[in-house]
């Protein structure tokens, strides 16, 4: 229980009140610097089962805790900071603004955070575009660069206000393998780095890099096994 | 390279499938067809207005109206004056006019009636009226010496004299006889809006037929000749006037093309009209912008469209080809939404005037189409070049505005905020305006008053002054118990009669409207101020043969006797070589005699003494209904050659006086809740389109910690900024406008205009920034599916 960073009791999750029930009666725990991994198939809630635990979405059953405090006791407030000093999300389809500049893709999260000043932002950018080597990148837009670099600059993004919690959703589906390696070998440095890490995927031989596997299916969650 | 017909035909016939049944797009072109319609009306409307048709004047051109005005007062120019500016050039002719009812007689035919008469110049053949019969050359301009002359109108002709042989007989006007020279064309019917005169005769003989009567302000002046000229001339001679006259301190003479109306009615109408006028013109330009945004997203979607076109192997020709014709289209179908739309707009707005088609409203229909077509073709294929130029295919969901984007974004919203704010103000501005009109004191109660005009024969052997009428007629008429009270006036408000009088102040000063002007004097019995309601300010009012006591109105009170007291307050009256002094007993508040927004003149009321027969009995009943019956009977019970002409109802005279502003006031209004619902609409929907292209950014932000009063900050502080930098310019400019080039509109801007302004755009502000959080609010739900 002291490890416990998010726990999910007896959640479920629908869209609507008609609609069928996404996630059913899940029982989820992240623990403090873990790196786990939730395995499961197209369409089998994964993904909303991380917008739960990244505070992006609410359940509609069921219990939400972080550090022990159910979420729905939380105020807008307090989420927004957990989401901007804690929380990095990584996406499968990078979601980079291709009007902004790399650099001011990476800046954005640092709008949000009040003990960071404008002038500062170089310095923290530029860190964490060197944590992920695209440093050299830093004027391009996000079309000027691949796949496996616009994913780096996206991850960079996530790091840049040092979060202690990484949500990643299927973050090398739409790049090769020898990209696909280069991101997690990236996650591996990170998680060594204490970080801890919440992976989406489908593929079996990915979730093995983490240290605990779930497993999802039609929205029923189970553990799988722990390294 | 050659564009194949089947390619046209399918394009044509795709257009048709899929346009006509799009509700936005038709939705969007009535939207831009109603103010255009209405610019049109207005037009229109200003066309019939100052059009002098009801004369049979097809030429407006060669005729100037002429009047002299200062701070508040505009009469017409005196003839010694007039004489002047004619001296200066041998082109130059000047018309005098005065109406007047007077007592008209044939024997041949035994017609004995009160008629309208006219009083006119001349210059028929400069101004194309053609007589139907007869001629009207002795009618030009004759010598005080000549024969004495009348014209006949051709309803007169027809209805009262059934279309006799009239030329060279005699007529009988006020005791005088003329002879017939010129039946007037069918067309005529006066030469003031709205009068049926029925006969004409040279202003030359004006006090030959009416007795010596001086230069009075409801006469109407006029200088025949080229405009450019004659201002030319009026501006040369004016220093030369000044030295003369000793007039110009504060006077200034002005020229209005305008023929039979009064340079009062001209100028309020003008106010009006230009009032609507920037209206429509601002909804134009919002419905302009609206239309064009509308088109611009419809383009984005066409990019794909041509881009599609040109991967299957379409030339660039083919693609102009194409765009060409679909503009073409979407022109014609404005040009045709507009002309159906005219019409109604028209009877919407104008529902007195005259609908009938002719040929000629058939080509200006016409022509306008042309020109709508031509405009609209034009405006679409820039919008369509600039979008293929400079603005790549649509955004899609997972992309956001670029800098340039968001600023054209924000930029028009801001603007069309911007004129709705404008609108908004100038629509409320109008009403108060207006309001504030419709609560102006008339001087009198208008309800349960009524005016019964004779139809007296007053047969000039036979006067009514013998016979003590005056006296006995109210007397009578109150015995009845459905009436109040009675008292007889030769003007009561909101009717044509006039009578005036030389009066001078015993300094010698001459007292009226201005200087060359004779004094506005209306002869009543003594309950008149009672019978109207009108409060007696100073003093006390007429009494029963104490003929040589005057009341006069607040106007001339504050104008010739501020600060002095009843007891040293006389005035004397002109009548040829000798004056008479008559002591004011009492001063009236002011009675709005042509309405609350006409000037008021000095008027001074003397008591009556005879009953020339065109006075108007005023009654104040105790019901809502007068029985005619009774009054007709008591009438006939006093004197058997009384005969009621026509009875009308105050209220209903002081109800048509208001209807103008009354629908002024509606249509603004009605424009308002247009501007403001189109506003709403195109807002909440721009809105809705700006956050769908910011989806990304903004789901982006709220899980980067935003919250959502952060991410409506950012998002609408932008916006606010310039909506306000873009009303605050407009509001500049319009006020610039409104101090320099359109003083003379019906808006009242300057007074507390600002705070106004300020007001309406916090409120259009804060219903924005309401849409734009709510919008936000929405975006933020579907957050996670935006990324994920």
């Amino acid at each position: 229980m002291k490890n416990h960073l998010i726990s999910l009791e007896g959640v479920s999750y629908s869209y609507s009140e008609s609609s069928e029930k996404v996630l059913d009666n899940v029982d989820f725990t992240l623990y403090k610097n873990d790196y786990a991994a939730i395995l499961g198939t197209s369409g089998s809630g994964k993904s909303t089962l991380l917008s739960l635990l990244g505070l992006i979405n609410q359940p509609t059953a069921g219990t939400c805790s972080i550090l022990g405090n159910d979420v729905r006791s939380l105020t807008d407030e307090s989420i927004s900071n957990l989401k901007t000093y804690e929380f990095g999300y990584i996406y499968q389809n990078f979601n980079l603004l291709n009007a902004f500049t790399v650099f001011d893709n990476v800046a954005m999260p640092l709008n949000y955070n009040k003990h960071v000043h404008r002038k500062d932002y170089a310095e923290k950018v530029d860190y964490a575009l060197k944590t992920v080597g695209m440093e050299q990148f830093c004027n391009r837009y996000p079309t000027q660069l691949s796949g496996g670099q616009q994913q780096r600059v996206a991850i960079a993004r996530a790091l840049v206000n040092s979060p202690s919690i990484l949500f990643a959703d299927e973050p090398t589906g739409n790049l090769d393998s020898k990209n696909s390696n280069i991101i997690y070998d990236l996650f591996n440095e990170l998680h060594a780095q204490n970080k801890t890490i919440c992976l989406i995927t489908h593929d079996k031989n990915h979730a093995k890099r983490a240290n605990s596997i779930w497993q999802i299916v039609d929205g029923k969650v189970s553990f799988e096994s722990r390294q | 390279m050659k564009v194949d017909n089947s390619l046209l035909t399918d394009i044509i016939a795709v257009w048709f499938k899929y346009n006509l049944k799009k509700i936005q797009l038709w939705v969007a072109l009535v939207l831009v067809t109603i103010p255009l319609a209405s610019v049109i009306a207005v037009y229109e409307f200003e066309q019939r207005f100052v059009s002098p048709s009801f004369a049979a004047i097809n030429d407006l051109t060669s005729v100037n109206q002429i009047y002299i005005s200062d701070s508040s007062v505009n009469s017409p120019v005196d003839e010694v004056i007039l004489n002047e500016i004619i001296n200066e050039s041998d082109s130059i002719k000047y018309i005098s006019e005065r109406s007047l009812n007077l007592p008209i007689s044939i024997a041949n035919w035994n017609y004995d009636e009160v008629g309208l008469v006219s009083f006119f110049s001349g210059g028929y053949k400069s101004l194309g009226i053609s007589p139907s019969r007869g001629s009207l050359k002795s009618m030009e301009f004759p010598h005080k010496g000549n024969d004495l002359v009348a014209a006949i109108t051709h309803h007169f002709w027809v209805n009262s004299l059934k279309s006799a042989d009239v030329l060279s007989k005699p007529i009988n006007v006020n005791g005088k006889t003329l002879r017939i020279v010129a039946v007037l064309p069918p067309e005529f019917t006066s030469f003031r809006k709205g009068n049926r005169v029925d006969i004409v005769i040279p202003y030359t003989f004006k006090n030959t037929v009416i007795g010596n009567d001086t230069f009075t302000p409801d006469t109407l002046t006029y200088l025949l000749g080229d405009y450019h000229h004659v201002n030319s001339i009026v501006e040369d001679i004016t220093p030369k006037l000044q030295e003369l006259f000793f007039i110009f301190d504060d006077n200034k003479l002005n020229l209005i093309n305008a023929f039979g109306i009064t340079p009062d009615e001209y100028i309020s109408t003008s106010k009006r009209i230009n009032l609507l006028r920037f209206i429509f013109l601002l909804l134009l330009i919002y419905c302009l912008i609206a239309f064009i945004a509308f088109e611009i997203g419809e383009m984005n979607t066409k990019q794909k469209e041509y881009e599609l076109r040109r991967m299957c192997g379409a030339s660039r020709l083919e693609i102009t080809v194409q765009r060409l014709i679909e503009s073409a289209l979407l022109s014609f179908l404005i040009s045709i939404v507009s002309l159906v739309m005219k019409p109604l707009i028209t009877s919407l707005i104008f529902d007195d005037l005259d609908l009938e088609i002719t040929s000629f409203l058939i080509i200006i229909g016409l022509f306008y189409s042309l020109v709508i077509f031509i405009t609209f073709f034009l405006i679409l294929n820039c919008v369509s070049f600039v979008q293929s130029k400079y603005i790549q295919p649509s955004l899609g969901r997972s992309d956001s505005l670029t800098k340039s984007e968001r600023f054209q974004a924000y930029a028009l919203l801001s603007k069309m905020i911007g004129i709705t704010v404008l609108t908004v103000f100038v629509t409320l501005s109008a009403i108060i305006s207006q309001y504030q009109l419709s609560k102006v004191n008339y001087g009198f109660k208008a309800n349960q008053k009524w005016l019964v005009d004779l139809a007296t024969v007053n047969n000039t052997n036979q006067r009514f002054e013998l016979s003590n009428i005056p006296q006995i007629l109210p007397f009578e008429l109150a015995k009845e118990q459905s009436i109040r009270s009675v008292a007889l006036s030769s003007a009561p408000p909101l009717t044509n009669k006039r009578s005036y009088s030389e009066w001078f102040t015993v300094e010698g000063v001459s007292v009226g409207a201005t200087k060359q002007t004779s004094t506005a004097t209306h002869r009543v019995t003594p309950p008149y101020f009672d019978t109207m309601e009108t409060r007696l300010l100073m003093g006390k009012s007429l009494a029963i043969k104490q003929y040589e006591h005057i009341v006069v109105n607040q106007t001339l009170w504050n104008k010739y006797f501020r600060g002095k007291s009843l007891s040293e307050a006389f005035l004397l009256r002109k009548s040829g070589s000798n004056s008479k002094k008559y002591k004011i007993v009492g001063v009236v508040e002011d009675i709005k005699y042509e309405g609350p927004d006409s000037t008021q003149f000095p008027v001074v009321y003397e008591l009556m003494w005879a009953l020339s027969g065109f006075e108007s009995i005023v009654i104040d009943s105790a019901s809502n209904e007068l029985d005619e019956e009774k009054v007709s009977s008591i009438l006939r019970a006093i004197d058997s050659n009384f005969k009621i002409k026509s009875i009308n109802s105050l209220e209903q005279l002081v109800d048509d006086e208001a209807r103008a502003r009354k629908q002024l006031v509606l249509l603004t209004v009605i424009i308002a809740i247009a501007i403001l619902c189109s506003s709403l609409i195109f807002c909440s929907s721009y809105i809705a389109q700006i956050i769908r292209k910011l989806s990304l950014e903004v789901s982006l932000r709220s899980t980067f910690g935003a919250s959502k009063r952060k991410l409506f900050i950012q998002i609408c502080a932008p916006f606010l900024f310039w909506c306000a930098v873009v009303s605050s310019f407009l509001y500049l400019t319009m006020k610039f406008i409104y101090q320099n080039l359109w003083h003379n509109s019906a808006l009242n801007l300057m007074e507390g205009g600002a705070l106004m302004y300020g007001t309406v755009f916090v409120v259009m502000s804060i219903i924005t920034g309401l849409i734009f959080y709510y919008k936000v609010e929405i975006n933020l739900r579907k957050a996670w599916d935006n990324l994920s």
